[in-house]
């Protein structure tokens, strides 16, 4: 059993300008254990499919499971094994956060001390007792996620939870989700920025325009990517030009960006044939540095829209 | 249990719940306090100021009579302004209309702010049966009134009783207080299905602002369709209910168009009745299927 499935999922909306395909025919597996990254660009139909997966809305058509659990008939059954934050945290405005807590605590009869427990975790001890409406942006934030841990989930599920937070408040969430991943824990979280998932995630699912880009570890989809190499050589614009030229000759794939940097395309395990390419031709490599492929680029690539004219090149610029 | 635990919790935590209750006491002690200082003038003083006045240093109309309009009226006995513990039924009635509004008006804030703070998708995380939700929210709310109904009615009864022994006149007729009893429950039954009401309008309406607004149409158009025509008499929800707490078919004259229609207090309690279960029926439903932001 995974965590999460959910196969051929859509929902349309009908909204004033036509149909709106928020989620599109998303396929996704989360299994047990561990940070599973959901990733997509603002509009690409996270926050609908995590809603339709906690029930507050219903798919169109498709099917979700939840721990095995068919979503929306049986959603009860496994509720209370399950903590999530749609979107932005929403709470009582004028009650503290504390109340906030005791108040959903005790609707499912949670014990009052995991309040005070989950409210330490997020780091949001001192501030308990202020009113929500008096919270910055983070605080409440830190809030919803404390409400997720109230019921200590099997599986967590967080849209955005870095949403607000400032950057050293991103690295406290950054740390609390692999410690709850490490716990054994499933947390599913979404983000549009890449950079986040990258360093949190051991697996990420990409999606855009309300369907499944690519799946995998983190490692597996940087190992897609082309790797390239960053070169320098001694000497003006025209002693790169006859650099590119040499290594072209000898079939590299070669770049030159629009500042005239030099870049090859080769793996690690070629890159000494760049050099001696070079050298065979009397001209002395000064650096030749991997370019380090962000989670981005390789995001960028996949879900560049194929009708747009021109595929955007991230790394190497324009060829 | 823990759901109805928590949602009472909630009720009664609201600020707007205890600034209402604080409120309506004060102006009810305020009432009850120039209800006390009238009862307390004394009927010979100012039977003094009226014979120093006129017939002392008398003014004269052009009939050569002395100007009555020039002085003090003696107040007849039965508008002394004395305070009469057995008008404590009366009392009961015309303040209980305010309690019934105070319940509807505290109902409706209570569920708009939820809808205002979106706090439900939250909630629905820890239990997402809704219709259990809704019912249980329901049943708090009409708890909650009626107790609040209770409270203010008990305030009012205990004021009322200590002012006409201290300054007024406590002789009350036969079975007073077992029918006091029943005007007083009657308050509180009131108060719930005013809360009810309140409740199941801002199911529909989403905000509080737009619930008042329907209750003050409520009480602007029914009157009027009652006149223009018979064909809804007993049939709408609000003015049934104000007739079910002033239950004016006690009145020994009474006609059923006194009471927009209704014939017996029970026809004032099955008529608002009948329409709340069906304003809770439809919006439990409509919440039901809902997309919950
Ligand atoms: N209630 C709605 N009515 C109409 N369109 C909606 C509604 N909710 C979301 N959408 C549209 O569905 C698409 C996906 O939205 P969303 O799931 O919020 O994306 P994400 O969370 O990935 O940013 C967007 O184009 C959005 O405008
Ligand atoms: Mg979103």
């Amino acid at each position: 059993m995974h965590a999460i499935e959910m196969s051929g999922l859509t929902k349309t909306y009908r909204a004033r300008g036509g149909m709106v395909h928020a989620v599109a025919g998303l396929d996704l597996v989360v299994p047990v254990g561990g940070v599973h990254g959901f990733l997509g660009a603002n509009g690409a139909g996270k926050t609908t499919s995590i809603r339709a997966l906690v029930g507050h809305l219903r798919a169109s058509s498709g099917e979700i499971r939840l721990l095995g659990a068919r979503i929306p008939h049986e959603l009860p059954t496994v509720i209370d094994r399950v903590g999530a934050l749609v979107e932005q945290p929403s709470f009582f405005p004028n009650f503290t956060g504390r109340r906030n807590l005791a108040l959903l605590a005790k609707s499912r009869g949670i014990p009052k001390s995991r309040v005070g427990a989950a409210l330490a975790t997020v780091g949001l001890t001192e501030r308990a007792d202020s009113r929500f409406a008096t919270y910055s942006l983070g605080m409440k934030q830190r809030l919803g996620v404390a409400a997720v841990l109230l019921k200590d989930p099997e599986v967590l599920i967080l849209d955005e939870p870095a949403n607000g937070l400032d950057p050293p408040g991103i690295l406290e969430m950054r740390n609390l989700l692999q410690r709850l991943g490490n716990e054994g824990r499933t947390v599913f979280v979404s983000s549009h920025i890449l950079s986040e998932v990258q360093q949190t995630c051991d697996r990420v699912t990409v999606i855009a325009r309300g369907r499944q880009i690519t799946t995998g570890t983190v490692h597996e989809l940087l190992a897609t990517a082309d790797a390239k190499f960053h070169v320098r050589v001694p000497g003006d614009q025209s002693e790169r030009h006859v650099a590119a030229t040499v290594l072209t000759n000898a079939g590299f794939e070669v770049l030159l960006d629009e500042k005239g940097e030099l870049f090859v395309g080769v793996d690690a395990a070629h890159s000494d044939m760049v050099t001696k390419a070079l050298a065979d031709a009397l001209i002395y490599v000064s650096l030749l540095a991997p370019v380090e492929r962000s989670l981005e680029d390789v995001f960028l690539e996949l879900t560049a829209d194929p009708n747009a004219s021109n595929g955007a090149s991230p790394a190497g610029g324009a060829s | 249990m823990n759901l109805l635990g928590a949602e009472l919790w909630r009720f009664t935590s609201r600020r707007i719940v205890k600034v209402t209750l604080v409120v309506v006491l004060l102006c009810m002690t305020g009432g009850m306090a120039i209800a006390a200082w009238q009862s307390e003038v004394d009927l010979s003083s100012r039977y003094d100021s009226y014979s120093e006045a006129c017939f002392e240093n008398p003014t004269y109309n052009t009939e050569g009579e002395i100007d009555l309009s020039e002085c003090e009226t003696i107040v007849a006995y039965s508008d002394d302004g004395r305070v009469r513990l057995n008008d404590l039924g009366n009392v009961l009635s015309a303040t209980g209309v305010l309690f019934m509004l105070v319940a509807i008006l505290v109902a409706a804030s209570s569920l708009g702010a939820e809808f205002g703070a979106a706090s439900l998708s939250t909630q629905l995380i820890f239990e997402p049966r809704r219709v259990r939700v809704w019912a249980t929210k329901s049943v708090a709310v009409a708890i909650g009134t009626a107790a609040i109904t209770a409270v203010l009615a008990a305030v009012l009864v205990a004021q009322f009783t200590a002012i006409s022994a201290w300054r007024g006149i406590t002789a009350v007729e036969d079975g007073f207080w077992n029918d006091r009893v029943l005007d007083v429950a009657r308050l509180i039954a009131a108060g719930a299905l005013g809360g009810l009401l309140g409740f199941a309008i801002t199911g529909f309406a989403r905000r509080t602002v737009a619930a008042v607004v329907v209750f003050i149409a409520l009480f602007i158009i029914e009157p009027l369709l009652y006149q223009v025509t018979d064909l809804f008499d007993a049939r709408l929800p609000l003015y049934p209910l104000i007739a079910f707490v002033t239950n004016p078919f006690r009145e020994i004259a009474f006609e059923a168009e006194d009471a927009w229609g209704m014939g017996t207090l029970a026809d004032a309690v099955i008529v608002p009745v009948v329409w709340i279960v069906a304003l809770l029926v439809v919006t439990g439903w409509q919440f039901r299927r809902s997309e919950i932001r």
